[in-house]
């Protein structure tokens, strides 16, 4: 049958409703299923559609929908939108048979979507939108009107993928179900890493600049010898992070090398 | 007030939404206004910022930074303020170390929390399983209910008992310490500028980060100061060219 003719119990805001319930999927987050509350929460209203008039039915999705749950939260749409569309289209009998389609669906959607959120978001733009954000009050000399950009530039960057991912994801899972892995295999996500990256080390060293030749702090007065004194320091924390070593103990150790430094000047 | 925002802002860190409103040059700024030292709060907001900007991947908790950035801030200006301080660089130093220590305890604490839900898990799941979404939405609630109260709680002890207690640490400190934590708040902005380093290293990265660092230090340094905005763009198309042809263009040839 035709994806797009069949009438559906679950309309658009149905969708738009759960999709915004996923904000909370880590409020109750636990170390025994996860974000298994907050799922449940977010496809109950679609349950309750798929299911209305089958209360046993209704009650073996929401047993299956308590185990455990773990995905990034900002690909979590996907499943949502592939759950929702699974439980409407699977044949209730035998339950067993929709039961293990339906876990071993979950399961091998789970950790794929997991690590193409954590790298585009956690290692990619989560990173980039704040250093823009710190580089522009930098840039600015930590005024209020610069603040206020910061904050804007860095939340739009951030905050407009996110959106759209999430609707996309959202949708495209629920009615176009059977082509989601092509659909996300097509974006190159490398490519778009390797941007992020390239271009974040760009600013990066722009803002190093910015920082190098400011005015801010000084360690002995002598500008030459202070940007002589700040490239030494910065190959010895990338020495350390190269070296596994944790911030907090690189943090630690400066401050402490610091205060040596004071004593023997 | 303070301990209350500081509570509702670590919520969006992990909890409710990740928008990053709860970010460190976010929480500094928004701690630095309501003591009326904005310039103190995004100065410590962005240090944390960059030094804590790696991300939390998996089940891993990390150490918040905006409890950090918070923390530092409010007990910074409250030190400064109670003791009537001028000397502002060792001070911030000093309740940023104070602060990352507070960040540490809420990680640790946000583990307690997640091992309270699931026993909240286990005391509800009865009910869940009877077909109701009351229990799921109660479970909810008293997991963020706990949450909220536990930070609340702990930043209110912290700015409450420990401004007085760090207070008289700080000015009990020798000058030789003073001065040293002086020099590590300058070294701070290095720690942060290398771990984004070593978050975005690449090779075409690492030749793009040189280039770039030389030829705003010779415009800086001709200069001394440039427009953000015609700073932003050249910098934007300079990347933007980078990224054409070594990583797209190449890809596509």
């Amino acid at each position: 049958m035709d994806e797009k003719t069949v009438k559906k119990p679950i309309g658009p805001f149905d969708l738009i409703w759960s999709g915004f319930k996923l904000n909370f999927l880590h409020l109750a987050w636990n170390f025994e299923r996860l974000q298994n509350l907050g799922f449940l929460l977010s496809i109950d209203n679609l349950l309750r559609k798929i299911y209305a008039g089958k209360p046993e039915e209704r009650l073996a999705a929401a047993r299956r929908h308590i185990g455990f749950f773990n995905t990034h939260i900002f690909f979590s749409p996907a499943l949502l939108g592939v759950m929702a569309r699974l439980e409407e289209d699977l044949p209730d009998d035998p339950p067993k048979a929709k039961e293990l389609e339906i876990e071993s669906t979950k399961m091998g959607l789970m950790g794929p979507l997991a690590a193409i959120g954590d790298s585009l978001f956690w290692s990619g733009l989560k990173p980039f939108s704040m250093l823009m954000g710190v580089g522009i009050i930098w840039l600015t000399k930590f005024t209020l009107n610069g603040w206020i950009w910061a904050v804007a530039v860095s939340l739009i960057i951030y905050n407009a993928p996110r959106v759209i991912i999430k609707s996309y994801l959202l949708f495209k899972a629920y009615y176009r179900y059977r082509e989601l892995f092509s659909s996300i295999q097509k974006v190159k996500f490398q490519d778009i890493m390797k941007s992020l990256k390239v271009a974040g080390m760009g600013f990066l060293g722009a803002f190093t600049a910015v920082y190098f030749r400011g005015k801010a702090l000084t360690l002995v007065g002598l500008r030459w010898l202070d940007t002589l004194a700040l490239c030494g320091a910065f190959m010895v924390v990338v020495w350390g992070l190269r070296s596994k070593k944790p911030i907090s103990f690189i943090f630690m150790t400066m401050v402490a090398a610091c205060i040596v430094l004071a004593y023997i000047t | 007030m303070a301990a209350i925002t500081g509570a509702v802002l670590e919520l969006d860190n992990y909890f409710i939404g990740m928008t990053l409103l709860s970010q460190p040059i976010i929480a500094g700024g928004i701690a630095g206004w309501i003591f009326g030292d904005f310039f103190t709060g995004i100065f410590i907001g962005s240090l944390v910022q960059l030094v804590w900007i790696s991300p939390p991947v998996g089940a891993y908790v990390p150490p918040s930074s905006s409890a950090i950035a918070f923390t530092a801030t409010v007990l910074c200006l409250n030190m400064s303020v109670l003791f009537e301080h001028k000397g502002f660089n060792s001070l911030m130093m000093f309740s940023l170390i104070i602060g990352t220590a507070s960040g540490y305890f809420v990680g640790q604490a946000d583990i307690w929390n997640r091992k309270l839900n699931t026993l909240i898990l286990h005391f509800f799941e009865p009910a869940i399983l009877k077909g109701s979404i009351w229990p799921v939405l109660a479970a909810q609630g008293l997991a963020v209910t706990a949450k909220v109260l536990r930070d609340s709680v702990f930043y209110f002890v912290i700015f409450a008992f420990g401004t007085g207690i760090a207070g008289k640490i700080y000015f009990s400190l020798p000058p030789d310490i003073l001065k040293g934590l002086e020099k590590a708040l300058w070294v701070m902005p290095v720690i942060g500028l290398a771990v984004i380093y070593e978050t975005f290293r690449t090779k075409t990265g690492e030749m793009l980060h040189l280039a770039l660092f030389i030829v705003f230090y010779l415009v800086l340094w001709k200069f001394r100061q440039v427009d953000p905005l015609f700073f932003i763009i050249a910098v934007a198309v300079a990347c933007g060219l980078t990224i054409y042809n070594f990583v797209w263009n190449k890809r596509s040839s």
